[in-house]
């Protein structure tokens, strides 16, 4: 028998990682899955998530290990509150700080994983992002293309007419 | 026909989808599923929105930006489908226009509305009246004045399922003449958790309101209002639980009832910016429970009617700690329970031109209305009321806990025919008969010298002779502090010195501290996080001046 406190997560290309149980259970997931299987020595495959993207979720994970507001679920107040309450720290900042690409790997393994708090704040993280943008430029910043057809543009220019009055 | 409208819509956004296709071999924000999405929006817009709440002062705020969401559903064809086809996103309307209603309205398909109108209900109304029945949240802001048709339209308008109605604008002559009885939606029983009417003047609902929980009102200053109007609103309303009443109108012509108001689920009743006659007076009528916090704030008073006594109300009858602040003809008290508290707070007065007896004559009524059995903590700043101790003592047999701040230009005027304090604090608790406070073990003194660097005479012995007198008797002061400082850091360390000079003679007998002067300046007290409850604040923002302020100044 191994370490009863730690196991093993098998990302989708092969790489294996040892982790504390507890900093796994942030996952929803992971933690419904070892409730399941109770003591075992076998690894725990993540097929929708590949070693850069897992080493990031789990340094995320023991970052906030220790965090008293740790959720697991939806408080009693409901997501919303839950998303208004959540403040980015300038460790989560520097977490998000790569590209794109990885940033949006991250969020949707948190989701796959059901880690509330990582989905919470990759969702400011991109919000931030787009505040303040026209249309334009968040298809230039997220390299969106524009598929309306011609009719819908008009319609679209339309709405401006209400949308921005007073 | 159909079909080639069809087959011409899906070749003008084939060149789109296959450039979004050629990016899909990386993971981009494509990949984002729409719940995700969603919560990405609505992180966008709430840094648009305040939240769920609005003030009802001013209302600037209360106006939804609705560009930040239309915005999100120009970038493209996803992005608007994920977000048109999520009906919450469009249920918070500023209905002002009306083609954006109408498309908002569209768009939230059946989930409840949060609306708000700054036009009143004219131009508007028929679209109310067709989806009056998902209104869950209706503010309205009537900035020019309310006539017999709006008033109807209130009580044509069928919301059965309105939560909360918040309704605010400006007082007109003509609506002062009168009093408008209305019915509120069209049933005498409304079920709104919760009603705020602001500065709307001769108007009152006459419904029932069995779930109502929450309630603000705030009266037009100096226009007259008949308290009886407010008393039916408050038996309208027996299960409510936050009051805020600003701006109480004058009820001395009413006579005293002949049953009080029961409000039994009370937490939080709040009464500002009101004569204090008038607020005591209503308080007095009403039936609150042990269990509440019960705030009396920025009272006015009339010198010519004098100081009505405060009523005694059940809020202090767990009381354990008592703050009082009096300096002129200000006085701020706060009685606080593990659970309970009363504040009171009147006068603006903070100079020393008044006459004193009035507020002196006021408190030493307190033990009469106050519960003072219990109190084991008492925080005094006692400006030029030094009688207070000879008032408050006696009826507080646990005390255990002293803190007293005073400042020294009061000190300072002991030989122009005014008590210095100290003295008087030093003999109340040294004396024989009656041994006042047998439970005293802490005490704290703080002494602000003023900006004059004017050393304080810290009354050594009659200090001395107190410590002696309470030791011999077998209830010693375990400790007792002094800090002196002054108002500005040079003179600090001077004040100091002279103090502890002051305080040598004596020290050889009994343990005294005094604290050095430190960088860190006097905190400013600290009010318990009990006189400010989220829950209050659950349907709308109150303003900085409905809420506590600050005023004591205590050693942590």
């Amino acid at each position: 028998m191994g370490d009863s406190n730690r196991l093993t997560l098998v990302a989708s290309d092969g790489g294996k990682f040892v982790v504390d149980k507890e900093v796994v259970q942030m996952s929803v997931l992971l933690k419904n899955m070892i409730e399941d299987l109770g003591e075992t020595d076998e690894s725990i495959p993540i097929p929708n998530v590949t070693s850069p993207v897992l080493t990031k979720v789990i340094e995320f994970c023991e970052n906030h290990r220790t965090d008293a507001a740790r959720t697991d679920g939806p408080n009693v107040d409901g997501d919303d509150a839950r998303m208004r309450t959540a403040v980015v720290s300038d460790w989560d900042r520097q977490f998000f700080d790569v590209d794109q690409d990885l940033m949006f790997e991250i969020i949707v393994a948190a989701n796959y994983l059901d880690i509330k708090s990582l989905v919470d704040v990759g969702c400011k993280v991109v919000a931030d992002m787009i505040k303040g943008k026209s249309p334009q430029e968040i298809r230039d910043l997220f390299d969106i293309v524009n598929d309306f057809s011609p009719e819908e543009e008009a319609a679209l220019r339309k709405e401006n007419e209400w949308a921005n009055d007073r | 026909m159909q079909l080639l409208s069809s087959i011409s819509v899906l070749q003008s956004i084939l060149p789109g989808l296959q450039a979004q296709s050629h990016t899909s071999g990386h993971t981009t924000v494509h990949r984002l599923p729409n719940e995700i999405l969603i919560a990405i929006f609505k992180e966008v817009l709430s840094g648009y929105q305040r939240g769920a709440t609005y003030r009802l002062d001013g209302r600037e705020d209360a106006w939804v930006d609705t560009s930040a969401l239309v915005k999100l559903t120009h970038v493209c064809r996803r992005w608007r489908d994920t977000a048109l086809y999520y009906p919450p996103l469009w249920t918070r309307i500023n209905g002002q226009h009306r083609g954006r209603l109408q498309a908002f309205l569209e768009r939230s398909h059946g989930a409840p509305l949060s609306l708000y109108l700054h036009t009143g209900l004219r131009d508007l109304r028929d679209i109310l009246l067709r989806n009056a029945s998902r209104l869950k949240r209706l503010d309205l802001n009537i900035l020019t004045g309310m006539d017999k048709t709006q008033w109807s339209g209130l009580t044509t308008i069928m919301a059965d399922s309105l939560e909360c109605f918040t309704l605010s604008g400006r007082c007109f002559d003509e609506e002062t003449r009168s009093l408008t009885h209305t019915l509120l939606f069209g049933r005498e029983s409304l079920p709104l958790k919760a009603l705020a009417v602001y500065r709307m003047c001769g108007w009152v609902p006459v419904n029932s309101f069995p779930g109502l929980t929450h309630l603000y009102i705030a009266f037009v200053p100096r226009v007259a209002y008949p308290i009886t109007a407010l008393f039916q609103v408050l038996r309208a309303a027996a299960r409510l639980q936050y009051v805020h009443l600003s701006s109480v109108p004058d009820c001395s012509a009413e006579k005293k009832l002949e049953t009080s108001i029961s409000l039994p689920d009370v937490r939080s009743l709040v009464i500002t910016q009101s004569y204090m006659d008038n607020a005591f007076h209503l308080v007095s009528t009403l039936s609150l429970p042990r269990n509440a916090y019960v705030r009396l704030d920025d009272l006015d008073f009339n010198l010519f009617h004098g100081l009505p006594p405060l009523p005694c109300l059940p809020v202090t009858e767990e009381a354990n700690q008592l703050y009082i602040l009096v300096q002129g003809s200000f006085l701020r008290m706060i009685c606080e329970g593990p659970s309970s508290g009363l504040w009171v707070q009147m006068g603006y007065d903070l100079l020393n031109d008044h006459d004193a007896s009035l507020l002196d004559e006021w408190l030493s009524s307190l033990p009469s209305t106050l519960r003072l059995e219990q109190i084991t903590s008492l925080r005094l700043c006692t400006g030029d009321h030094p009688q207070i101790f000879q008032m408050l003592l006696p009826y507080l047999p646990r005390l255990s806990d002293l803190r007293v701040f005073f400042d020294i230009q009061y000190e300072r005027e002991s030989a122009h025919g005014r008590t210095a304090v100290a003295p008087v604090l030093y003999s109340s608790l040294g004396q024989d008969t009656p041994f006042l406070v047998p439970h005293l073990e802490s005490m704290s003194v703080e002494i602000e010298c003023g900006p004059l660097h004017v050393a304080p005479d810290v009354a050594a012995d009659e200090l001395g002779c107190m410590l002696a007198a309470r030791a011999s008797k077998g209830c010693p002061v375990q400790t007792f502090t002094i800090r002196p400082f002054a108002g500005c850091k040079w003179a600090d360390e001077d004040v100091f010195s002279i103090v502890d000079r002051g305080l040598s003679t004596i020290r050889d007998r009994h343990q005294i501290v005094v604290v050095p002067p430190s960088p860190a300046r006097l905190p400013s007290y600290e009010r318990e996080r009990c006189w400010e409850s989220e829950e209050a604040e659950k349907y709308w923002e109150l303003s900085n001046s409905d809420k506590p302020g600050v005023y004591l100044k205590f050693l942590p």
